[in-house]
């Protein structure tokens, strides 16, 4: 069961009519309805994996009760740290097993030597790399006595089940969304309102402009041999906005199935393309991934308090585990680095001015704009395609091999339509311009708008798609 | 709070009335105009197959029989009137509807069905999303997506709109200037222009997709040739080439020439033409001929049914 489902679309309104009724008013009751209505979610999807699911929200819970009860600095520590690699150890079973005993291989061949190490045919749990991250800055906060452990398992275990995240994020931090939990919601209309909002904007940016846009993309994406660097390079367009259509869209859906509930979800996206700096990029792209590596990696590691050599390093390991958290292949890998390289050529251009460049107008921001896309863009090839081969193939073909674009009228024709909502609406966001149909003060501008764009989902939207991208992180 | 949910429940309550409202107005508008731009573009042609066609040669397909089947030479050369419904991404299931459909309306001479030689296997790609609009009101479109498709679709197809999704705007357009509507196919038969690939193509194995047998399609292809029979309609049940090498072991093949000879059909099995095996230029990919193909392929074709289809002008 995901968002864009019609199960979710049952799902939904029966937990959040049971939440606000039978449960009102009882934080345990609410607690508990969330935590089986995660289960049921969770389950839909394959319910041999629930057990992995508890078993990581129960050491984390036991960990951070057995840490409360000691002073005792080693002892604390290492109950961390056994929390830590039973989870990372669980994470990198299923998800990193067979890349690195890949690797493994690949690296003796390279001196002629033929090892034979079988891998395993292993199903990656959906969701495992979003709520181990979830469950671990909890252990992690206890420990650093940022958060106090608790002892209601109710709300903890709806803290690292919670439905609406579980899947893909935005992935929760014990310090600001645990404490939610441990309070009774009340029904605020604003909230829920705002919730249904951020859910169609979700929907429309999700079925509307990124699964309209993978038809294009996917064919041309398994097909990469008959299509020329024109196209190749237009694809490579279409699959930035595409990823951020589908992720962010997602994200927004999560936000908004959490307000529903009374819960706020860390923010995820800030309006990415609009960055005018690969720095910038990241301080707007799924910022809940990117808060919890710079809180527990490169803050440990030293961040920018130290010579510029280990910066450098200090960052370029960052976004190198980044790239690796995202899948297992080099692919990823090379994604990652890639991008941490950027930063640090950033640094080296701008230096601390990086941080004064300004919002306003400009031919100079334009340019910025314009060349953090083509970087971003360029990079999103390697997360797009199968292999480092297709990678040396389509840049062969964009620079050699120019001709006819592949047209899809319809693709064309539905996702620029789609892509022109979804701009108008972050580009009022991003100047904070005070005209966003959905909030107008006219109750009917907002009644018409909200009718309008259900409709264009109905009426446009590919409702039998495929699911999201970040799903097979 | 009770008061901010009653609201919250009245803000939902009227959004979701307008959609039903909005919903039904749209569907009334769609049935309209629809039948008016019959066989008006792709949209229009599924229209024209299943309430409209009524030629004594009528050839049913996908996207490899309305460009692999040149309408003129067929009726120059049975001397009759043809029509070529075939439809791109339009396989088994979707077929299945439109032949039911003739054969609900009249008794054409013969029916050219153009029938992958994998259709008849479990899990075999068959969408239906071109017949959508005529959930309601074709017999056999309702039953083919009852039987094909999970719950949560038929569910969804009690909205108009979504029984026209992504194809309104096409509706619109071709609505607005259906009037002023020119042929754009011969006879239904669309030709591909030759031209010259940028990777030559290699004649490589290709695997079959499935392994057993699809019960409801080997009876729904049981049931219409039994009705064509009964009517005295002809069928010639053919696969046209592809640039693959394909394995000879194939149960759906077996399974199809079995029931079409049950019934007296014809069936030919055209995918390993030698000639077109040779000759990767007369193709635009491994599963779609140009025209210079199609032109050689519709006479081979033809003189393969020359006997068989004899006797269908008395």
């Amino acid at each position: 069961m995901t968002f864009q489902t019609l199960e979710y679309l049952i799902f939904l309104p029966i937990t959040f009519i049971l939440y606000w009724t039978l449960c009102r008013g009882n934080k345990t009751l609410q607690n508990g309805l969330i935590v089986i209505a995660s289960l049921i979610f969770y389950g839909w999807w394959d319910w041999r994996f629930l057990g992995l699911l508890l078993l990581t929200a129960f050491s984390t819970f036991v960990a951070g009760d057995m840490m409360g009860k000691t002073e005792d600095p080693k002892k604390r520590k290492m109950i961390s740290v056994g929390a830590i690699l039973l989870n990372i150890g669980i994470l990198f079973f299923f998800k990193y097993f067979n890349f690195f005993v890949q690797a493994f291989i690949d690296a003796f061949s390279l001196f002629g030597a033929d090892v034979e190490v079988s891998t395993l045919n292993i199903l990656l749990p959906v969701g495992i790399s979003f709520y181990t991250f979830s469950a671990l800055s909890y252990s992690i906060d206890v420990y650093q006595k940022k958060v106090e452990p608790t002892k209601d398992l109710l709300a903890y275990l709806a803290y690292v089940m919670f439905f609406p995240s579980i899947l893909s994020g935005p992935i929760s931090r014990a310090q600001k969304t645990l404490p939610q939990y441990f309070e009774t919601r009340t029904f605020n209309y604003d909230m829920a309102i705002a919730a249904c909002k951020a859910i169609l904007i979700g929907a429309v940016m999700k079925l509307c402009l990124a699964d309209r846009l993978a038809i294009y993309v996917n064919t041309v994406y398994s097909n990469i041999d008959q299509h020329n660097g024109t196209t190749l390079f237009f694809s490579s367009i279409l699959y930035t906005i595409q990823i951020y259509a589908d992720f962010a869209g997602y994200s927004l859906m999560a936000i908004g199935s959490g307000k529903l509930f009374g819960i706020e979800l860390p923010t995820n996206f800030i309006r990415p393309y609009f960055a005018k700096t690969v720095t910038d990029f990241w301080r707007r792209w799924h910022i809940s991934l990117t808060t919890w590596f710079r809180d527990y990696i490169y803050f440990p590691l030293g961040g920018n308090r130290c010579s510029k050599a280990r910066w450098m390093l200090n960052t370029m390991i960052v976004f190198t585990v980044s790239g690796l958290w995202h899948g297992a292949a080099y692919t990823f890998l090379i994604w990652g680095a890639f991008h941490g390289a950027c930063m640090v050529i950033e640094r080296q251009v701008y230096g601390n001015k990086i941080k004064e460049i300004s919002d306003k107008f400009s031919i100079a921001n334009l340019l910025r704009l314009s060349l953090t896309f083509l970087i971003v863009n360029f990079a999103w090839i390697f997360f797009r395609v199968n292999d480092l081969n297709d990678v040396m193939t389509i840049f062969k073909k964009i620079f050699t091999e120019h001709g006819e674009l592949f047209v899809d009228i319809d693709t064309f024709l539905l996702g620029f339509l789609a892509m022109a909502i979804v701009f108008i609406y972050d580009f009022i966001k991003e100047k904070d311009l005070n005209i966003h149909l959905l909030s107008s003060k006219y109750i009917v501008v907002r009644y018409i708008t909200a009718i309008l764009l259900t409709f264009y989902i109905l009426a446009f939207g590919v409702l039998n798609g495929g699911s999201f991208i970040y799903f097979q992180f | 709070m009770k008061k901010g949910l009653l609201r919250f429940g009245v803000a939902v309550f009227i959004v979701l009335a307008s959609i039903v409202v909005i919903d039904l107005a749209v569907g009334k508008a769609m049935d309209h105009m629809l039948p008016q731009i019959s066989n008006q573009g792709a949209t229009g042609k599924t229209y024209f197959s299943l309430y409209d066609v009524n030629t004594p040669v009528v050839i049913v397909g996908s996207s490899r029989a309305s460009h692999h089947y040149v309408t003129q030479q067929i009726e120059d050369s049975i001397g009759l009137p043809a029509y070529n419904v075939a439809r791109d991404g339009c396989f088994f299931s979707h077929n299945s509807c439109v032949v039911n459909s003739i054969i609900d309306r009249y008794s054409p001479k013969l029916i050219i069905w153009e029938n992958c030689c994998e259709y008849l296997y479990e899990g075999v790609e068959d969408p239906l999303v071109n017949l959508y609009p005529y959930y309601k009101t074709n017999k056999w479109v309702t039953t083919t997506i009852k039987e094909e498709l999970p719950w949560k679709e038929y569910i969804r197809l009690n909205s108009k709109i979504y029984q026209y999704n992504s194809v309104l705007h096409r509706i619109l357009m071709r609505y607005r200037s259906r009037n002023s509507h020119t042929k754009e196919t011969e006879k239904g038969y669309e030709p591909l222009t030759p031209k010259e690939l940028i990777k030559k193509l290699e004649l490589e194995p290709e695997k079959l997709t499935g392994t057993t047998l699809s019960e409801t399609k080997v009876a729904r292809f049981d049931s219409i040739l039994t009705r064509a029979q009964e009517k005295g309609i002809k069928m010639v049940i053919v696969d046209s080439p592809r640039y693959f090498i394909r394995d000879s072991i194939n149960i759906s093949r077996d399974k199809m020439e079995e029931i079409s000879k049950k019934h007296g059909m014809l069936f030919i099995d055209n995918t390993h033409l030698p000639f077109f095996m040779e000759h990767s230029e007369m193709f635009t990919d491994p599963t779609h001929m140009n025209s210079n193909g199609a032109e050689i392929y519709s006479e081979l074709f033809l003189n393969q049914i020359h006997d068989y289809v004899s006797t269908i002008k008395n």
